[in-house]
């Protein structure tokens, strides 16, 4: 017979919590990707795959190199940044229903299953981004990191963004099934005015607004300037993004509690 | 101990509100083995979700102190792409025991051999039936939430089940929902009777079976 380990105070409470959210990211790992052989190859081949068809798409529209920045790091940092943003919407989005049996086990709760996925995506890309960062190197492309700060910081607050708009869409599903394919609608077009294949200094004069009111689009040229000493980014405003990300993120995981009742879990 | 506090259920349904708990009031303690008797739909399972956590009441407390399986038996958390050694690490995980015991005392239990290492949704439903119960038995709880479980398997599983739940009984309490009066006699010394939506507590198991025959 083996005997649950029981936590008896605050310090050992949180190690049970860790321990359940590690358990859930290794659960989903596996059924995200152990179906297949290749099922973690894949998920490098579609971030490759998008950096080459973009990078082949403004070759052949004759764009010019972002200044201070190899392209391929450029569209890279572009594609995984996003991926951050938009995976942990859609997958926060859905997560509680398609975990909806694992409530029945004490230990798990819904921020657990909400936390682990937000992990997962912010985990899986970094590994994809160093993995083709470090290809791109190899490959002879000028990489250089000046500082990562920025980098770490536009993931962090990508990262809490996503989850806050994912859980917030999963307390809307709730009354409105709809939503989810509104949203997917919506990302898809926010895929191109969000700085992922083309930068502030690119983008007509006119147009600078998608830049200064979009937080995904600020962030991502944010991370950016992680690998290079020139790159421009002038336009951030780290306050205005901060604040969007974190109330995003109370008001997502609000609306989430508040509508549990309706689907009648815990 | 397990206390319900003012426990009310509703569910919404097309012509109203069913109330399935209306100000229910009980406290289970550590010791006797309890039973809860009902009419199909009266609410046992609800009840029974209420306890383990995985529902809400619509209104009342439930205050829980030591360990609280989950019902045992319930294999709708097991995830089909995993083989069902995975799907019992995952649990072993998240509850904080080791492994290698549980997967000797469910190699032991449930007689599944090499399927263990094999997809769940390969299994059939006996199969996946003996995982959850194999589990379920090999995790050691202060209370086991126990729903109508007596009846899968075959003849010789149903009896190795028989076998667990008695031992269990000698140091945790066994917390079942049935609506066949044999299985509450098998094994509770306390019953309650649920009937539209109000919970009889009885300490005599035979007088709280005789009233929930005349339901």
């Amino acid at each position: 017979m083996s005997q649950i380990q029981v936590a008896q105070n605050f310090r050992e409470a949180l190690q049970v919590q860790a321990r359940v959210i590690w358990a859930l990211m290794l659960r989903e790992t596996k059924t995200m990707y152990g179906r297949s052989k290749f099922g973690y190859l894949w998920v490098v081949i579609q971030t490759a795959f998008g950096v080459c068809v973009f990078w082949g798409l403004r070759a052949v529209m004759g764009s010019p190199d972002p200044y201070g920045l190899s392209l391929p790091i450029f569209l890279l940092c572009g594609m995984t940044g996003w991926s951050v943003f938009s995976e942990c919407i859609q997958k926060i989005s859905v997560s509680i229903d398609a975990n909806q049996a694992l409530l029945y086990y004490s230990k798990v709760r819904h921020f657990d299953i909400i936390l682990s996925r937000a992990l997962l995506v912010g985990a899986t890309n970094a590994f994809v981004f160093i993995l083709l960062s470090g290809t791109v190197y190899l490959l002879g492309f000028d990489f250089s990191v000046s500082t990562l700060w920025p980098f770490i910081l536009s993931w962090f607050f990508l990262l809490i963004m996503g989850t806050g708009l994912g859980a917030l869409i999963c307390g809307v599903k709730r009354y409105f099934e709809s939503v989810v394919v509104v949203v997917s609608m919506v990302l898809r077009i926010a895929f191109f005015i969000s700085g992922v294949i083309i930068s502030y200094n690119q983008l007509p004069s006119q147009l600078g607004y998608l830049a200064h009111y979009n937080p995904v689009f600020q962030l991502v040229e944010y991370s950016r300037t992680s690998f290079s000493y020139v790159y421009p980014c002038n336009f951030l405003d780290l306050k205005f993004v901060s604040f969007i990300a974190l109330t995003c993120l109370f008001v997502g995981l609000f609306v989430e509690l508040m509508t549990r009742g309706k689907v009648d879990v815990v | 101990m397990i206390a319900a506090e003012n426990l009310v259920k509703r569910y919404k349904t097309t012509t109203g509100y069913n109330t399935v708990l209306n100000d229910v009031t009980f406290k289970i303690g550590k010791g006797p083995n309890v039973g809860f008797l009902g009419k199909n739909g009266a609410g046992k399972s609800t009840l029974l979700r209420i306890l383990g956590g995985a529902e809400r009441p619509t209104s009342g407390v439930i205050h829980r102190e030591g360990t609280i399986s989950w019902p045992i038996g319930f294999g709708g958390g097991f995830q089909g792409s995993m083989s069902g050694f995975d799907n019992l690490r995952f649990i072993c995980r998240i509850y904080g025991v080791d492994y290698k015991d549980v997967v000797a005392f469910v190699l032991k239990f449930s007689d599944l051999g090499d399927y263990l290492y094999m997809p769940v949704s390969s299994y059939s439903s006996g199969m996946r039936a003996k995982l959850a119960f194999g589990i379920s038995m090999a995790i050691n709880f202060d209370f086991y939430l126990v729903d109508e479980v007596t009846a899968v398997g075959d003849a010789t599983f149903r009896k190795r089940c028989q076998d667990e739940f008695g031992k269990r009984s000698e140091h945790s309490t066994l917390v079942i929902v049935s609506h066949n009066k044999n299985t509450i006699k098998s094994y509770c010394e306390k019953v309650y009777v649920l009937d539209d939506g109000k919970l009889l507590e009885f300490d005599d198991v035979d007088e709280g079976i005789a009233l929930y025959e005349k339901l």
